[in-house]
């Protein structure tokens, strides 16, 4: 792979370089926000593995985000294991669910595999809720308190730049190209001599992984949160309007999906504190019916052939 | 360069742009000086705690317009008024945190007022203990929180597990004496700390639990659990609660003809809209107060107990519930830490650490109930009372010298309302 | 007491079939997964709650008008944003009707704020004691009136002529268009068909539990559980969908505990999709 000298690495790196030596410069709420908004471009990114690369849409997502929560929080604070180990374990976990509940599930056609994980993600919170002993269902999970936020910074940012990384890697690779043919047409790509099932699940258990990192580390910052929180449909919501709004199935996709809904909502809340929601609602449905190329062409392209 | 790389360049130097215009605005100077003491609080305007926020938003307005009518809080002989920002949490504890994170550093308020529920207090008292910031809430009472050792989180409330005590003493002389209580709660830190309380205190008292059930926050439809429930036929029913469970509860129970002796809500029913939507139905329902109109405090700058909540009555339309009394305790809490710190604004790390250990020192009578913090951070101090649902209108009952009208009992059946 | 839990589950059951059976019609003609389904639930309900609150006319009464509202609101929306894209594939249906749902659940909750209301008439609460078992009258009306609301969609499908129509449609398109019907009238007919039955599901929800903004969300997720266990687009399988879950609420939560009703419902749910996705009587549709 030649490494091309052209603006746009200038430009990529320039960025990367930024972002490293901001908190020298800022800290407290500033800190937090571009916190968050590493937080949702991995989450938007994480889902864009799966959904931009195979066309495969999971409702369910947040699922595995909440997974890598628990388990980071449980082996944390019941087991007295160290962050960095508990949050890999964590993401592992979280993979190993995803290609679990693939190998049944992706056999289903769109629709039905988004209601499917839907319905596990939502069955998963209830779960959660019931096994109090463990997951302290109702009353959340409290972790060990730690509020080197300049540290939660820099650990969001590297999964940020793990996730473009491998984003970067499906878009490059000989497997990438298996999934993209996946997402395209399946049987076509099946009859070719793809192993379907082998690359999808690989898909899968890789965006569920990086979900899951996000997922402990936000155990870990926020040192509190409960089953409705980290197993939010709501969260699903945002990532996958972020990774479409940004253009599933690229690179930058989810980075500027994300940044662009984490400013608006900044500068909603304030001034029109309900209509965050509502302008989302409009974006979705405009994006849909109007957009023909950039979103919806994308959508065409790579889900299109799903059904 | 072709295109497709011009474009992704693009992208990037816009996203560039935009981050770095947001970092150029976030170092915005502050004024060296203030004068008037600057209070933040992250509280719910929308999402599930809408209604209570507002309420308990009412009752730290209705503070500082009490502060402010009286010149301000007055610190070496000047007065420097008070106000209070207010940034709406979406009943979302991450942006609770977020929003109090924002209003030390970028407000640069000189103290915080706590959000409304114990899930949303739990993670965002832990940027105010990072940043050295005393937290006063009335809203949070879930036992767990005041486990951490945290030294900045005051609540004015009494602890959620001891709230049980009024209910079941008051109860228990009645007679015939009950023997039976069912407990039911909502999984959410506060009615399970809440229903562990009811259960206590029912041994304490010598009552046999006959049933014990929490159920997922999202059920509307109780009535399999009130059947159980029925079927075992207990004389009073304890219901960790907050405004909706309690409503469907009343009407579900009227559904299925289950007619315990009393009900008893931990919280949610002294709001205008649960007599508004029950009407008749929202009769004989019990719930803790922390305060009455004949209750015998005072204090030298709000007046009596009375005054406090008759004023309160006028201007909102219904006496304070017991975070709304609490958020005026800790209100006064904060004026008189303030004065014994001697600290005027703005308040720098030194400043607030001297309030903090003011507060913790605190032992005093306020208009509102008397104060004292436990070495957790929880009021100790404040006995409570029980207030009862009669002819639509929420009376006093209990203790003997606050009540302001009989406690009905047993609750006349359904069929014989 | 088995006799009584069993009833409460037959009866909230009825009520569920109703609020599944129009998302059933609406996926078995228009192939399209409606999310906004839940809204026009939470929109039934309000009309019922509005009327009930400002102007005393009762619940039952109101009916008829919610149908009515609903049925233009459905027919609407279909007739000029959903209809761009019936072409496209059920991934654009899914976005789009979830889109629109952020859009109607957010403009209620900032119309009528988050709090929870109640119908409360006078008769609430009043019931039947016949043997060891308590009826409430409530639950008894709009049980009956769920199942006239499902028998009613079923003649009018069977017996009249739009009601052919529709069926053509579904089963193949061009095939209705050869014989003179206009699909996309029909879809605008039938979505608005949905709505309607839907909102009246929420009319009689609205009598025995609360209202509020956000109220559509749990409902929908039922009716996915009704329609896959009952077959997509089969109406007598909402029917029997809507029984099945009620009983099993009822059943579970009594016996065992209320968070593992929802537990194993979705497990039912997922082994459903998986094993058998025509649902119980094999007649669902799946594409």
């Amino acid at each position: 792979m030649k490494i091309p000298v052209s603006a746009k690495w200038w430009a990529a790196i320039a960025l990367v370089i930024l972002m490293a030596l901001a908190p020298l410069r800022i800290s407290g709420y500033s800190l937090r926000f571009i916190t968050f908004i590493f937080m949702w471009i991995g989450l938007a990114a994480s889902l864009n593995l799966l959904t931009g690369y195979t066309g495969y849409l999971d409702f369910g997502h947040v699922a595995f985000f909440g997974i890598g929560a628990y388990i980071t929080g449980i082996l944390m604070l019941k087991l007295g294991i160290p962050f960095f180990p508990a949050m890999f374990i964590g993401a592992i976990v979280s993979g190993i669910t995803a290609v679990v509940v693939g190998i049944p599930t992706m056999r289903l056609k769109g629709a039905y595999f988004a209601i499917g994980m839907l319905v596990f993600a939502e069955g998963l919170k209830h779960v959660a809720l019931e096994l109090d002993g463990i997951t302290g269902g109702g009353n959340g999970l409290s972790l060990p308190i730690y509020t080197n936020y300049v540290f939660f910074y820099y650990i969001m940012f590297s999964t940020v730049l793990l996730a473009i990384g491998i984003t970067y890697w499906f878009e490059r690779s000989k497997f990438g190209l298996a999934l993209m043919a996946i997402r395209e047409a399946e049987l076509a790509a099946e009859v070719s001599g793809v192993n379907t099932f082998y690359c999808k699940l690989i898909a899968f258990g890789i965006s569920a992984f990086i979900a899951g990192i996000v997922g402990g580390i936000y155990a870990y910052w926020m040192s509190f949160f409960y089953p409705g929180d980290v197993f939010n449909v709501l969260t699903t919501v945002h990532m996958i309007i972020m990774a479409f709004l940004g253009g599933a199935g690229t690179i930058l996709g989810p980075i500027i999906g994300a940044t662009f809904l984490a400013a608006i909502e900044e500068f909603l809340w304030a001034e029109f504190k309900y209509t965050y929601l509502i302008t989302v609602g409009f974006i979705v449905v405009v994006v849909v019916l109007y957009i023909p190329r950039g979103i919806v062409g994308l959508i065409r392209e790579k889900v299109f052939a799903r059904s | 360069m072709n295109r497709k790389n011009f474009e992704i360049t693009g992208k990037i130097f816009i996203l560039l742009i935009a981050i770095f215009s947001f970092l150029l605005a976030s170092s915005i100077p502050v004024q060296a000086e203030r004068q008037k003491f600057l209070f933040g609080s992250a509280i719910a305007h929308t999402g599930k705690f809408a209604r209570s926020g507002a309420n308990l938003k009412n009752a730290y307005d209705y503070w500082a317009k009490r502060v402010n009518d009286l010149g301000g809080i007055e610190v070496g002989g000047k007065k420097y008024p008070v106000e209070i920002v207010y940034y709406d949490d979406k009943s979302d504890p991450k942006t609770t945190t977020k929003l109090v994170e924002k209003l030390i550093t970028r407000d640069k308020v000189d103290l915080i007022f706590g959000p409304f529920s114990s899930l949303c207090v739990g993670p965002s008292s832990t940027i105010t203990e990072k940043y050295k910031v005393p937290m006063l809430e009335a809203a949070g009472n879930a036992r767990p929180l005041f486990k951490r050792g945290f030294k900045y989180l005051f609540c004015t409330l009494r602890p959620a597990d001891e709230l049980a005590d009024p209910y079941l003493r008051l109860l228990t002389r009645q007679s015939p004496k009950p023997k039976s209580v069912a407990i039911i709660a909502p999984k959410s830190p506060f009615y399970m700390s809440a229903a562990k309380g009811f259960k206590a205190y029912a041994e304490k008292y010598g009552l046999n639990v006959v049933h014990y059930e929490t159920y997922p926050v999202e059920m509307q439809d109780i009535t399999p659990i009130l059947q159980k429930v029925k079927a075992k036929n207990p004389d009073i029913l304890c219901v960790g609660s907050h405004t909706v469970v309690a409503m469907m509860v009343m009407k579900q129970s009227k559904e299925i003809g289950f007619n315990p002796k009393a009900y008893c809500f931990s919280f949610g029913t002294l709001v205008p809209d649960f007599a508004k939507e029950l009407g008749k139905d929202a009769e004989y329902v019990m719930e803790y107060v922390s305060i009455s109109a004949n209750a015998p405090y005072s204090d030298p700058l709000f007046g009596t107990a009375k005054h406090f909540v008759t004023s309160f009555k006028r201007e909102y339309g219904i006496s304070p519930d017991s975070t709304q009394t609490a958020a005026m305790a800790g209100g006064i809490a904060f004026i008189k830490a303030i004065q014994r710190a001697g600290v005027i604004p703005p308040l720098d790390e030194k400043k607030r650490m001297k309030v903090r250990d003011e507060m913790a020192k605190l032992d005093l009578i306020t208009a509102a109930g008397p104060v004292r913090f436990d070495p957790t951070g929880i009021n100790e101090a404040n006995p409570l009372g029980i207030s009862q649902y009669q002819n639509g209108k929420a009376v006093c009952v209990d203790p003997s010298d606050w009540a302001e009208t009989k406690f009905v009992y047993p609750t006349p059946k359904w069929k014989d309302r | 007491m088995f006799a009584q839990v069993l009833l409460n589950g037959v009866l909230i059951g009825g009520i569920y079939a109703s609020v599944a059976v129009g998302f059933s019609l609406i996926f078995g003609v228009l192939r399209i997964v409606n999310i906004v389904h839940g809204e026009f639930i939470m929109l039934g309900a309000f009309i019922t709650y509005w009327l009930y609150k400002l102007m005393g006319i009762d619940p039952f009464l109101s009916l008829p008008l919610t149908f009515f509202c609903l049925y233009i609101f459905g027919f609407l929306l279909q007739r000029y944003v959903i209809n761009k894209i019936m072409e496209a594939p059920e991934i654009m249906s899914l976005l789009l009707t979830f889109g629109l749902s952020l859009i109607i659940a957010n403009i209620a909750l900032l119309a009528w704020k988050g709090d929870y209301r109640l119908v409360n008439p006078e008769y609430a609460g009043a019931h039947l004691n016949l043997a060891s078992l308590t009826i409430p009258y409530i639950r008894l009306s709009t049980f009956l009136f769920a199942l006239v609301s499902v028998a009613g969609l079923q003649l009018f499908l069977q017996r009249t002529d739009i009601g052919r129509a529709i069926r053509a449609t579904s089963q193949s398109k061009d095939g209705a268009r050869l014989q003179g019907v206009s699909p996309a009238l029909i879809y605008a007919i039938t979505f608005g068909l949905g709505a309607a039955v839907a909102g009246v599901a929420g009319s009689l929800l609205s009598l025995s539990f609360s209202v509020f903004p956000a109220m559509g969300g749990d409902y929908l997720l039922f009716s996915f559980f009704i329609v896959v266990v009952g077959g997509m687009g089969h109406l007598p399988g909402a029917l029997a969908g809507g029984f099945i879950l009620g009983i099993l609420q009822s059943l579970i939560t009594n016996y065992l505990s209320a968070g593992l009703t929802y537990i194993i419902m979705f497990c039912i749910l997922y082994v459903m999709l998986i094993v058998r996705p025509t649902g119980i009587f094999g007649k669902g549709i799946v594409e």
